[in-house]
C-alpha cells in the first residue's frame, strides 16, 4: 500500500488504485460503457470529447485563421463576428483556442502514451520476475527517475538544449516532440511503481500458475494475461496524467519554453495576456485559462468515475456539477 | 541501521542523478566557449578557453573534477556573468524555499480537515462540496490562479501586494501577507490533491472491519476518531513530503508571475543566457531539496507508523 | 463574475485562514514617510557610470553622480555642476568650463577641476576599457586651469561635445578608481558621487536603495528621505503595483496599459509622454551573418515592414514613423530616402526575388521580454506575420534586457527588434551603430568609408545650412544599403501616482527622480 501511495506522481489518486482485489472486467470496452453510466462519467467524456473533437475538427471548422493580425479589430470583446474577443495584435481567440487544443491535447496525451508503455513495461517484468534480479534493477532505476523533480528538470533540460528543433542522430526533434520525450520519460517511474504493484498481485494469481502449468510462456503471460488485467485501474491514473501533462505543456509555453509563437497554445496565450491582466479586456486571458481549467476537469472527471467504476464497494457519489 | 542505509541509497541516486545532469548539461549543441567568447572567436581562442576550464578533458573526468571542487570552491563562478554562483545561490534560495515552506503549511492546513471531514461524513453533503472543491483545485493551472488571485485581492481589494515579497523589516504581517498569494497559488493543487488521498485513507481505514466492530459496539467517537487519524497519516506523510519537493518547480513559474527573486530568477535568467554551470547548480539544489524532503517523508513515516518501525 | 465566483472558493479553502489569522489587512501603501518607490523593468548590471549601456537602469547611476550639464526635462541643455554653459573657442576646440564651488562628494571630498580631469582622463584611458570611452576619443586633453576652472580641448571641431556631456559619464572623486576599486563602482558605489541620491543597498533583480543626500548641493532637493528603485521585470506586474499603490512611479509601461490609466484620475493614477530626443525603434540586422548580408533581402524587410500600421495601430501614436534613421519631424530628415523605403509588399518581393534568398529564408528575431524603454512585443509579433507573407520565417527570441544588450553590444544575434536612445545629437545614433571602433558597431557589422567620411565632416559644422546636406546624405547611403530596418522615432511615456509631484517623463526616457517629491502621506 505505503509503496504504492508513493510512487503516485499525483498524489491524489493515491488510494492506490488498484490494491483492493481488482475485479476481472470484461475489458476496456465494458469500463467504458459502465463509465458512461455513471454520471461523472458522462460530464467528463463529453468534456474531453468536445475538446477532442474541436481539436480534430479544427481545419474545417468556419473560423478565422489564427494567425491573422487584424490590426483594426485589436482587443475586441467577445461579440457576433468574434465569439470569443480578439487578442492584442487581433487575432482571433476562439481560432486560437481551436487550433491550440491540438498541441495542448497531442502533448497530454502523447506524454501519456510513453510513460504508460514504459511504466507497463516496467512494472509488469519487475512484477512478474519479483524476487529476481530483474526487480532489483528495474524498480533501482525507477528510483533514480523517481527522484527526479519533474517541471525543474523539464524547464532546464529544455533551456539547455533551447527551444528549437534538436538533431538526434538523423531525427529532427522539434520543441513539442522535445517535451513530450522529456515529460514522458519523467512520467514512467511514477506509472511502473503502479503497475508493478498491480502486477505482483496478478503475477501470483492462480489463473497465472495455472497458465504456467500449461505451458505457456513468460511473454505471452505477460502480454496476454497480466496486462489486460491491470490496463484499467491504470488508466485511472493515465488520464489524471494527461491532465498533468496539460497543465505542464502550458506551464512551459507560459515561460516561453514551450510550444513557439505564433503557433497558438493555450499557454502560450495566456503569456500574452498577461499584461493584460489587470485591464478590462477580461476576455483575452479568461478564456484559454478556461479551456485548460476545462480540460483538465474532464480528464480528471473520467479518472474519478473510472476509479469509481473500477471499485465495487464505492457507489456513485460523484460530483456531477 | 535502516536509516543508514536509506541514506545511502539516497545519497547513491544523488550521485547518479547529478551525473546525468552534468552530462545532460555538457551534452549542448553551443559550446560554453563560443557563448562567452562569441561568434568571432578564432578556433585557438575556443581551444584556449576549454583548456583553461577542463572542458576538454573527458566527461567523467569532468564529473569528478567538479565534484572534488565542490566542497572546496562550491559552485564556482558563472562563465558568463562572472559573479560567484554560491552567491547567487544565496541571494535566492532562501527565498524559494521560505515560499515553499509557507506552501507546504498552507497546504497541511488546508489538506488535513478538509480530507478529514470528506471522509467522515462520505457521501454526504460535506463530503460532495469538499470533492467537488477538491477536483477545481487539482485541475486548474497554478499561473492562471496567480493571475486571478492578483487581479482579486491585491488590485481590486488591496488586500496585500500584487507582486515581490515584502521584506521582514516592514513588519512581520506584511512579509506574511505578502506570501499569501503566491502560496496560495501553488497550494491550492496539493490542496485538491492531498486532502483527496486523506478522504481515500479516511474511508479505508473505517471500512476496516475492527473500526466498524468498535463503532457497533459503542466506542466513544472521539476515540475512534483520533484512531483513524493516526492510521491516515502515514501515507499521507509520504505523499505530502514528494509533494513538498515538486512545489520548488511550481515556485519556479509562479515566481515569475509574482516577480519574486527567487530561483526562479535565477535559472530563468540562467536558461536565457546559456550560462549552463549556473542552470546545473540551480536544477541540482533543487534535486537535492526533493530526494532531502522524501528522505524527512520516510523517516517520519516511521516514526509515526509503529508497524513499519518493527518491520 | 467567473472571476470572483472562483476566487472566494479557493480563498475560502486555503487563505482565509492566514489573511484572516493575521489580524490586520495589509496597509496598501509601501511606502512609509516620503519614502518614493519606483519601478523599472530591467535590472542594472553595474553601478558605474562609464559602463552603463541600459537607459531604463541608468536612473540609478544618474542619482549618485552628476556631470557639468545636463539635458532638462524639456530638453534643454543646462549647466549642472557647472556654473553656466562653457566658453567656447573661436575655432570650436577648447570648451572652458567654470565649475560650482559649493559643491560637495558624498563622502564629503570637495568637488574641484582635479575631479573632472582625473573622470575624463580614466574614461579616455584604453586600460580601462569603458564602454563608452568611443564616444570621447574627440577629447585630447583635460586642462585643470584653476581650482575650479577646467578646459577641454579636441582634437578637431567635434559638435556633439556638449550634447554627449550630458550622458554616458559621471564625476568621481579624484584617486577614487585607485582607492576603492572598480568593484565598488559596479556594486556599492557608497558616496562616490555628488548626486541626489546616497547608495545604501542592492539586490540583483530586486531593488536598489537610496538615501537622500542631506548636503546635496541643490539645497531643498531630493524631495523624499528614501528612494526605492524595484525592478519588476513583467509589466503586467508593474502595472498591478502601481494601481495597489505599492509603487508611485513606472518605467516602460505597457502601451495600452498607459492609454487607459494616463486620465485614470479617480484612481489616483496619472501619466504624461513627450517625444524621446534622439531615439529610435528598429531592427538591428547584422550584415555579416545571412540573410541580412545581402542588401536586398534587408530592402526587402525594411519594404515589407508597415510602420504606419505599427505605429498607430500598436503604439497608438507613440512612435512617429520613420524609414530612416531620422525622426520623420526633424529639421534633417530625408523624406526622399524614406519614401523609397515605405511600405510597399510588390517593391519588397521583387527585392527579395533579386536576393540570394529569394526561395525563402529564416531568421531569429531577437526582442527584450521585460520591455526596454518600450515594450516591443507586439511589434514583433506583427512584423514575423508581415514577414511571413514574403515567404521569410521569423522565429521569436525573447531576452533578458541585459542579455539582450549584451548580445547586440556584442554581435551575436542576427537580428534585434528594440528601441534605442542617445543624446539627441542627429549623427549619433548613426555613429554608435554604422561607423567603426563605437559601442554597437559589431550589432550591424557595417561599415562605409563615404559614411565615415560624411560623419567627420558634420562635426566641424555646427548650423543648419551646412549640416542639413551632410545629414541627408547619410541618410541616403543607409536608406540604400538599409543596415537596420528603422520604425520611427519614439516617446517617452510614464504612468505615476497623482500624489508624486515635480515627475514628467523625462525626453532621455531614463527616470528623472530628483524633482519628485510626495504630495500626501497617505
Amino acid at each position: 500500500m505505503l509503496d504504492v501511495a508513493r510512487s503516485t506522481v499525483t498524489a491524489p489518486m493515491a488510494s492506490a488504485a488498484g490494491i483492493r482485489a481488482v475485479p476481472r472486467l470484461s475489458g476496456l470496452t465494458g469500463t467504458m460503457r459502465r463509465l458512461a453510466q455513471t454520471r461523472i462519467g458522462l460530464v467528463g467524456l463529453v468534456i474531453v470529447g468536445f475538446v477532442v473533437l474541436a481539436a480534430l475538427l479544427a481545419p474545417w471548422l468556419p473560423l478565422h485563421d489564427p494567425l491573422d493580425l487584424m490590426m483594426e479589430h485589436r482587443l475586441e470583446p467577445p461579440g457576433p463576428s468574434f465569439l470569443l474577443g480578439t487578442d492584442e495584435v487581433g487575432r482571433d481567440i476562439l481560432a486560437r483556442l481551436v487550433w491550440g487544443a491540438r498541441g495542448s491535447l497531442m502533448i497530454g496525451v502523447l506524454t501519456v502514451a510513453i510513460g504508460l508503455s514504459g511504466g507497463l513495461l516496467v512494472g509488469i517484468l519487475s512484477g512478474y520476475y519479483s524476487g529476481t534480479l530483474v526487480e532489483t534493477v528495474l524498480l533501482g532505476l525507477m528510483d533514480i527517475f523517481a527522484a527526479i523533480p519533474l517541471l525543474v528538470w523539464a524547464i532546464a533540460i529544455v533551456g539547455i538544449f533551447g527551444t528549437g528543433s534538436v538533431q538526434l542522430g538523423p531525427l529532427e526533434l522539434p520543441n513539442e516532440a522535445k517535451i513530450i520525450l522529456l515529460v514522458g520519460l519523467l512520467f514512467i517511474p511514477g506509472l511502473a511503481r503502479v503497475s508493478h504493484g498491480l502486477a505482483l498481485a496478478e503475477a501470483k494469481a492462480d489463473y497465472v500458475a495455472a497458465r504456467r502449468l500449461q505451458g505457456a510462456g513468460a511473454w505471452s503471460i505477460m502480454a496476454s494475461d497480466i496486462l489486460p488485467n491491470i490496463l484499467s485501474p491504470i488508466f485511472v491514473q493515465a488520464s489524471v496524467l494527461i491532465g498533468i501533462g496539460i497543465i505542464i505543456e502550458a506551464s512551459l509555453s507560459f515561460i516561453g519554453l514551450g510550444v513557439q509563437p505564433p503557433t497558438p497554445s493555450w499557454g502560450g496565450m495566456l503569456a500574452d495576456a498577461r499584461s493584460l491582466a489587470f485591464s478590462d479586456e477580461w476576455w483575452v486571458a479568461t478564456w484559454p485559462g478556461l479551456a485548460i481549467f476545462l480540460t483538465v476537469i474532464g480528464f480528471n472527471l473520467v479518472g474519478d468515475a473510472l476509479r469509481t467504476v473500477l471499485d465495487p464497494r464505492r457507489r456513485d457519489g460523484g460530483p456531477a456539477q | 541501521m535502516w536509516f543508514a542505509s536509506r541514506i545511502l541509497s539516497s545519497l547513491a541516486v544523488l550521485v547518479v542523478v547529478s551525473a546525468l545532469l552534468f552530462a545532460l548539461t555538457r551534452l549542448t549543441p553551443l559550446s560554453p566557449a563560443r557563448i562567452v567568447l562569441g561568434t568571432d572567436a578564432t578556433v585557438e581562442q575556443i581551444h584556449e578557453f576549454e583548456r583553461d576550464r577542463g572542458l576538454d578533458r573527458a566527461l567523467p573526468a569532468q564529473y569528478a573534477a567538479w565534484v572534488a571542487q565542490l566542497p572546496r570552491s562550491g559552485f564556482g563562478t558563472s562563465y558568463i556573468t562572472g559573479r560567484s554562483i554560491d552567491i547567487e545561490l544565496r541571494e535566492s534560495l532562501p527565498v524559494t524555499v521560505e515560499l515553499v515552506v509557507a506552501t507546504f503549511l498552507l497546504t497541511l492546513a488546508g489538506a488535513i480537515p478538509l480530507g478529514l471531514i470528506a471522509g467522515l461524513t462520505e457521501d454526504r453533503w460535506p463530503d460532495h462540496l469538499i470533492r467537488v472543491l477538491s477536483l477545481m483545485a487539482v485541475s486548474v493551472p497554478g499561473f492562471w490562479l496567480a493571475l486571478i488571485l492578483i487581479r482579486v485581492f491585491a488590485v481590486r481589494l488591496g488586500w496585500v501586494p500584487p507582486i515581490g515579497i515584502t521584506p521582514l523589516a516592514e513588519g512581520w504581517h506584511a512579509h506574511l501577507a505578502s506570501l499569501v498569494l503566491p502560496a496560495l497559488s501553488i497550494a491550492l493543487y496539493y490542496i485538491g490533491a492531498l486532502s483527496r488521498l486523506m478522504r481515500a485513507s479516511v474511508i479505508e481505514i473505517l471500512g476496516q472491519d475492527y473500526v466498524r466492530t468498535a463503532h457497533a459496539l459503542g466506542l466513544r467517537r472521539s476515540l475512534v476518531a483520533r484512531y483513524v487519524v493516526k492510521n491516515a497519516l502515514p501515507p499521507f506523510v509520504s505523499v505530502a513530503g514528494m509533494s513538498f519537493g515538486y512545489m520548488f518547480g511550481w515556485a519556479i513559474i509562479i515566481e515569475l508571475v509574482f516577480n519574486i527573486p527567487g530561483l526562479s530568477r535565477a535559472l530563468l535568467t540562467a536558461i536565457t543566457q546559456r550560462d549552463y554551470p549556473m542552470i546545473q547548480a540551480t536544477v541540482l539544489v533543487v534535486t537535492v531539496m526533493f530526494i532531502l524532503s522524501n528522505l524527512a517523508a520516510d523517516l517520519i513515516q516511521r516514526l509515526i507508523n509503529p508497524r513499519l518501525r518493527h518491520a | 463574475m467567473m472571476y470572483d465566483s472562483l476566487n472566494r472558493r479557493a480563498f475560502l479553502q486555503g487563505g482565509a485562514a492566514v489573511v484572516g489569522g493575521l489580524g490586520l489587512p495589509f496597509t496598501a501603501q509601501a511606502a512609509d514617510e516620503r519614502t518614493l518607490v519606483v519601478a523599472i523593468p530591467s535590472n542594472p548590471s553595474t553601478f558605474d557610470p562609464i559602463n552603463q549601456g541600459n537607459h531604463d537602469a541608468m536612473v540609478v547611476n544618474q542619482l549618485i553622480f552628476e556631470n557639468l550639464i545636463e539635458i532638462d526635462g524639456e530638453g534643454r541643455r543646462r549647466p549642472l555642476l557647472a556654473k553656466s554653459l562653457p566658453a567656447i573657442s573661436e575655432d570650436r576646440t577648447e570648451y572652458t568650463f567654470e565649475l560650482r564651488d559649493d559643491v560637495a562628494f558624498q563622502n564629503g571630498q570637495p568637488f574641484t577641476a582635479e575631479d573632472v580631469k582625473y573622470s575624463y582622463d580614466y574614461i579616455l584611458d584604453p586600460a580601462n576599457k569603458a564602454l563608452r570611452r568611443s564616444v570621447w576619443t574627440n577629447i585630447e586633453s583635460v586642462e585643470v586651469l584653476s581650482r575650479h576652472q577646467v578646459r577641454f580641448k579636441m582634437k578637431a571641431p567635434f559638435r556633439p561635445f556638449l550634447d554627449y556631456m550630458t550622458k554616458y559619464m559621471g564625476i568621481f572623486p579624484a584617486g577614487s578608481r585607485e582607492k576603492y576599486g572598480n568593484e565598488i563602482f559596479q556594486q556599492r558605489p557608497e558616496g562616490l558621487g555628488t548626486g541626489p541620491g546616497i547608495f545604501v543597498s542592492a539586490r540583483s533583480n530586486d531593488v536598489v536603495e537610496f538615501r537622500r543626500n542631506p548636503h546635496y548641493w541643490r539645497k531643498d532637493l531630493p524631495g523624499w528621505d528614501r528612494l526605492r528603485v524595484r525592478i519588476v521585470s513583467e509589466e503586467a506586474a508593474r502595472i498591478a503595483s502601481l494601481m495597489s499603490k505599492s509603487v508611485h512611479i513606472i518605467g516602460a509601461p505597457p502601451v495600452r496599459d498607459y492609454l487607459r490609466l494616463r486620465q485614470a484620475k479617480a484612481q489616483g493614477i496619472t501619466g504624461a509622454s513627450r517625444p524621446a530626443l534622439g531615439s529610435m525603434m528598429l531592427m538591428i540586422h547584422n550584415t555579416r551573418k545571412p540573410p541580412f548580408d545581402d542588401p536586398d533581402f534587408r530592402k526587402a524587410v525594411s519594404l515589407a515592414t508597415d510602420r504606419k500600421t505599427i505605429a498607430e495601430k500598436i503604439f497608438n501614436g507613440l512612435v512617429e514613423p520613420s524609414a530612416v534613421p531620422a525622426p520623420a519631424s526633424a529639421w534633417w530628415y530625408n523624406a526622399k530616402a524614406a519614401e523609397d523605403l515605405a511600405f510597399n509588399l510588390e517593391k519588397a518581393k521583387a527585392h527579395l526575388a533579386k536576393s540570394r534568398y529569394a526561395s525563402g529564408a529564416e531568421f531569429e528575431l531577437l526582442y527584450s521580454s521585460q520591455g526596454y524603454l518600450l515594450d516591443v512585443a507586439d511589434a514583433a509579433l506583427f512584423i514575423q506575420a508581415s514577414l511571413a507573407r514574403l515567404g521569410i520565417k521569423v522565429k521569436l527570441q525573447p531576452l533578458e534586457t541585459g542579455q539582450l544588450i549584451e548580445q547586440v553590444f556584442g554581435g551575436n544575434q542576427t537580428s534585434a527588434l528594440m528601441a534605442v536612445i542617445g543624446p539627441s545629437d542627429p549623427t549619433f545614433i548613426i555613429q554608435g551603430i554604422y561607423t567603426p571602433n563605437q559601442v554597437m558597431t559589431r550589432s550591424s557589422g557595417y561599415s562605409n568609408e563615404r559614411l565615415n567620411a560624411l560623419l567627420t565632416e558634420s562635426f566641424r559644422v555646427d548650423d543648419e545650412k551646412s549640416l542639413g546636406p551632410i545629414l541627408a546624405d547619410m541618410q541616403a547611403i543607409l536608406a540604400a544599403d538599409s543596415p537596420s530596418t528603422w520604425i520611427g522615432a519614439v516617446h517617452s511615456f510614464n504612468l505615476w501616482r497623482s500624489n508624486v509631484q515635480g515627475f514628467e517623463p523625462n525626453t532621455g526616457i531614463t527616470l528623472r527622480l530628483t524633482d519628485a517629491a510626495l504630495a500626501d502621506l497617505r
